[in-house]
């Protein structure tokens, strides 16, 4: 399997989780999120991020509203829900010991 | 320079996004209508932020992706409906096998002897033989449901050359048992992204209103007389077909369960008319059951 190949589906089990991640630092628009997660690597375009967030939302993870507030025109901002706080930390505990046996079998096939 | 073309430029703007968004609804009908408008929501949003940020409208398509594309995406990640389609064919599909079965039933212990509609029975004598080989056609109508997704378009098409043959040219009681197996094979295609365009349903109502033509031509011929009773037989076929209109999925249950009635009336009360009155049983099942299947609502909550 390519490098690629690996990389792709290891990130499509973890996409979701980085997307709670990001929003638990404060609430962003659609293109901002895009935006860090490009840059991340974890997403090509905003074209996977979207439907990501149909999905999200459908699940109750995370929550749109329209800001209307401020001066300029009304921005659409996401932002996470009690439940998708309450997956991120879960995540984060599977993270952190499947990633410790990981490493740890790395390090022993070397 | 650039001031002079803001006009223009925000009038192309507006065409960008509004055929993208239009594209986007059209092939997200399956779709419950707040997750729909949740992603044009989404969409809209995107543009606008895009040409913030100094992206032409071209460049912001660029990032979603052509709206076939999208909106496989976005039906993916919802799971929704990846198999309407299939389930649209495979429920038509075994009313047509069950159909066929119907009609070997009622051919083989119903029809009276001396009744030939091009009625096709080589065997002759042993009931058992009949049974069997009036149960043919259902086996066939089957095959699609059984062989290989690889094979199954080819299956389908060289199924229904052979119920429509024989419908046509050999055993016209078959006729209910191949406008389903036709269904099965268009209906899924037009029902694909959702509720059909309203030219379907009205050729739907369209098609129940033939009975109708036909009663009436066969009385300005002078076949029948109109009296009370074979107007009725006029005007309700010509009601269904008005019923079919309202783009719901309830009418086409109604509409269906009717056909159901008229198939099982005509088995008990063969008269002069039994052939048309089996078609049009077997025509109000189909365009019913059709209409009931393409209109259906397929909510479906998000995977947990």
């Amino acid at each position: 399997m390519s490098e690629e190949r690996i990389a792709t589906n290891l990130r499509k089990g973890v996409l979701e989780y980085c997307v709670l991640a990001l929003l638990s630092h404060g609430e962003k628009y659609g293109l901002e999120l895009a935006g860090d997660l490009t840059a991340r690597e974890l997403i090509a375009s905003e074209g996977s991020l979207y439907p990501l967030l149909a999905r999200m939302r459908e699940n109750g993870l995370v929550e749109p509203r329209w800001d209307t507030s401020g001066t300029g025109r009304p921005r659409r901002y996401y932002a996470i829900t009690q439940h998708g706080s309450e997956q991120l930390a879960t995540f984060t505990r599977v993270w952190v010991s499947l990633g410790a046996q990981v490493d740890a079998l790395l390090e022993g096939s070397r | 320079m650039r001031r002079a073309t803001t006009t223009e430029g925000t009038t192309m703007n507006a065409d960008t996004e509004d055929t993208y968004l239009r594209d986007v609804a059209k092939r997200l009908r399956a779709l419950t209508p707040a997750q729909r408008s949740a992603v044009l929501d989404d969409v809209r949003a995107h543009f606008a932020d895009a040409a913030e940020a100094g992206r032409t409208p071209e460049q912001a398509v660029e990032g979603l992706g052509d709206p076939a594309t999208f909106t496989r995406r976005v039906q993916a990640e919802l799971g929704h409906d990846a198999d309407r389609a299939g389930r649209i064919r495979r429920v038509l599909q075994w009313t047509a096998v069950a159909m066929a079965v119907f009609t070997a039933m009622f051919e083989t212990f119903l029809w009276p002897d001396g009744m030939t509609f091009g009625l096709f029975l080589p065997i002759q004598g042993d009931g058992f033989a009949v049974v069997l080989w009036s149960l043919v056609p259902a086996l066939v109508a089957a095959l699609p449901l059984v062989v290989p997704a690889r094979a199954r378009t080819a299956t389908t098409v060289v199924v229904l050359a052979a119920l429509t043959a024989l419908a046509l040219a050999a055993q016209m009681t078959f006729v209910p048992t191949a406008m389903l197996a036709w269904a099965a094979l268009i209906v899924p295609v037009i029902a694909r992204h959702g509720r059909p365009a309203p030219a379907w349903r009205i050729a739907g109502g369209v098609l129940l209103m033939l009975p109708s033509a036909q009663l009436l031509s066969g009385a300005l011929a002078g076949s029948w007389g109109m009296d009370a009773e074979a107007m009725i037989y006029t005007a309700v076929p010509v009601g269904l077909g008005l019923l079919l209109l309202v783009g719901r999925s309830w009418p086409g249950v109604v509409v269906a369960a009717f056909g159901a009635g008229v198939l099982v009336w005509g088995t008990l009360d063969l008269g002069m008319l039994f052939l048309l009155l089996w078609w049009a049983g077997g025509l109000f099942l189909t365009v019913g059951l059709s209409h009931a299947l393409a209109h259906a609502n397929l909510r479906r909550t998000g995977r947990a």
